[in-house]
């Protein structure tokens, strides 16, 4: 989908009708791209667009998704001052989880920080009309692997991934063929995570230009063992649909059985191991 | 002339980035609630590249082409924006300016004989034009400034670099002229030296004392790649080229920015409180 910049009441009518559209293709879950209520390119409107957690428009909003489970981009406001750039799944009628960005990129193009305040973790929703573990991941946090894993070990089903990402890199001979370079890594994450985490990966990337800058699209379905289920295309908005079979999980996760397989605690000895050693190095 | 790996250059990928530019082109331009566009064609590349883009993005009905004349304009240079408007199925309108800049040069004495006065009021008094029959005809203003030029500052303040938006402002010269061979621009203009045709003979290249596929590099390797200058002289790049390069990009900073605002208060505008300029729509 192509949001309007700063306009909150057009994005809410537009996530109506696209809701409409989803209710009619018979969805169970229907994912928006990152910010889908606000648009990406905010800078200092963000104080005006933020919405409370609970209540207001998401709550209206989740009044409308009814039975389906919704996942909405929205600048959520925050304890800590300036908003959060969040995941919000709509379910049952009620905000029932936010996610809120915990990478907010601020070098080059990208300025987040400068306007926004992080997230501090990462916890799969539980969904009851699913039967399934969601684990949500706006954007940036999709490039640093470790989200996704953090995500997994928590027992995640489906990755959610909501990405407002720009497009960039043509040039020639570039890695993926014909679009973005950008979009290229979008695919080869979505495909990693599906197939070494053995999840489900929806991941909504907007379309349409602001300030410049064109956001890259191609949303994409990939199934438990890595494949294409559903791509939408890279220019035009398009509602992009898929029929996931929960089994799945089961039969991929037995031939490939990463998850059993996964040596936690080995891992986390690792990890603390690391971050001592970097704890007696002044130069970190 | 440098090392002259192909890698050293940039090559964007001219069919998708016509792809890709087109459609932003149409987005940017219809979300300000304009369905036309208005383009001073010169017969040069940039502009030729510039226009097919538009008539593209927008249709050709809704572009309008200017050829901008002023005195010392070559004649072939017409004829090449004839071709070019042709070729992108654009109607061509004349405005001379020649009377315009005459009335200037005499108002403001010392500046026709001063070339670089009177490339700037060339420049200016284009920029009048256009903005004017931006409004006359409902059109925006759509420039035609690539990367290169953008870097090297050579434009003119308010002249040329005045436009609502830039479509070939992240190519450089040489990806500029592979997309306008791509979009269909006569041979003639995409093969001809860059120039600002103010006088005969007149070449952008003569007067920034290099080519520009060498500067392409240089600004490519630096600017997109992140190596930085010191580090292209030690690998072989001409010391000379580099250094003037990079004289040239820092030298015009100031004609990439909006004026300096003083700060007084704790939240100035553009540098406590920025706004998208696409907010609203």
């Amino acid at each position: 989908m192509h949001p309007r910049l700063g306009d909150l009441e057009g994005n809410l009518a537009l996530h109506r009708d696209w809701i409409g559209r989803a209710r009619e293709a018979g969805a169970a879950l229907l994912v928006f791209p990152e910010l889908s209520l606000t648009g990406y390119a905010i800078r200092d409107l963000a104080p005006s667009l933020a919405l409370p957690g609970k209540g207001g428009p998401l709550q209206a909003l989740a009044k409308e998704a009814g039975g389906m489970t919704v996942a909405v981009g929205a600048l959520v406001e925050d304890r800590a001052g300036p908003p959060a750039n969040a995941g919000v799944i709509l379910e049952r009628g009620r905000v029932a989880f936010v996610h809120r960005k915990v990478y907010l990129p601020t070098h080059g193009m990208f300025e987040e920080a400068r306007y926004l305040s992080p997230g501090d973790r990462f916890r799969v929703h539980r969904s009851k009309p699913l039967g399934m573990s969601l684990g949500v991941l706006v954007c940036r946090d999709l490039w640093h692997l470790s989200s996704a894993v953090a995500l997994s070990w928590r027992g995640m089903d489906l990755l959610v991934g909501m990405s407002a990402s720009p497009g960039r890199d043509l040039s020639e001979g570039r890695p993926g063929g014909d679009g973005f370079g950008s979009r290229h890594m979008l695919r080869l994450l979505d495909e990693s995570y599906a197939r070494c985490l053995g999840a489900f990966v929806v991941h909504a990337n907007r379309v349409g230009t602001e300030e410049g800058v064109t956001f890259s699209g191609g949303s994409e379905v990939r199934d438990p063992t890595g494949r294409l289920v559903a791509e939408g295309p890279e220019g035009d908005e398009a509602l992009v649909t898929a029929d996931l079979d929960p089994d799945l999980l089961r039969r991929a996760r037995s031939a490939l059985p990463l998850e059993r397989d996964e040596r936690r605690e080995l891992v986390a000895r690792e990890v603390r191991d690391a971050l001592r050693e970097r704890g007696r190095r002044p130069a970190d | 002339m440098l090392s002259a790996s192909a890698a050293d250059a940039p090559r964007t990928d001219p069919r998708a980035a016509a792809e890709v530019l087109t459609r932003a082109l149409r987005d940017e331009v219809r979300r300000t609630g304009f369905e036309r566009g208005v383009i001073g064609l010169s017969g040069g590349l940039d502009s030729a590249a510039a226009l097919m883009l538009a008539a593209r993005a927008l249709g050709p009905a809704n572009v309008v082409a200017f050829a901008l004349p002023v005195a010392g304009s070559p004649p072939e240079a017409f004829a090449h924006a004839q071709e070019t408007a042709r070729a992108a199925g654009v109607e061509l309108r004349t405005l001379d300016l020649a009377p315009v800049l005459a009335s200037l040069e005499k108002a403001l004495p010392g500046s026709g004989g001063d070339r670089v006065r009177r490339g700037n009021l060339a420049a200016r008094a284009r920029m009048i034009a256009l903005y004017d029959l931006s409004a006359a005809e409902r059109a925006l203003v759509i420039g035609t400034s690539d990367k290169t030029e953008i870097l090297l500052g050579y434009t003119t303040l308010w002249g040329d670099m005045a436009a609502a938006l830039l479509p070939l402002g992240d190519l450089y010269k040489t990806e500029v002229r592979a997309l306008a061979r791509h979009l269909g621009v006569p041979a003639a203009v995409v093969d001809k030296p860059p120039s600002p045709d103010l006088w005969a003979g007149q070449t952008a290249e003569g007067e920034l004392g290099f080519a520009y596929a060498d500067a392409d590099r240089v600004l490519f390797q630096w600017v997109d790649l992140g190596r930085r200058p010191a580090d292209l002289v030690a690998a072989g790049y001409p010391a000379d080229l580099v250094r003037a390069v990079e004289r040239r990009v820092l030298g015009s900073s100031f004609k990439r920015k909006m004026p300096l605002v003083l700060k007084v208060s704790s939240r100035t505008v553009s540098m406590d409180f920025r706004l998208p300029r696409d907010a609203g729509t």
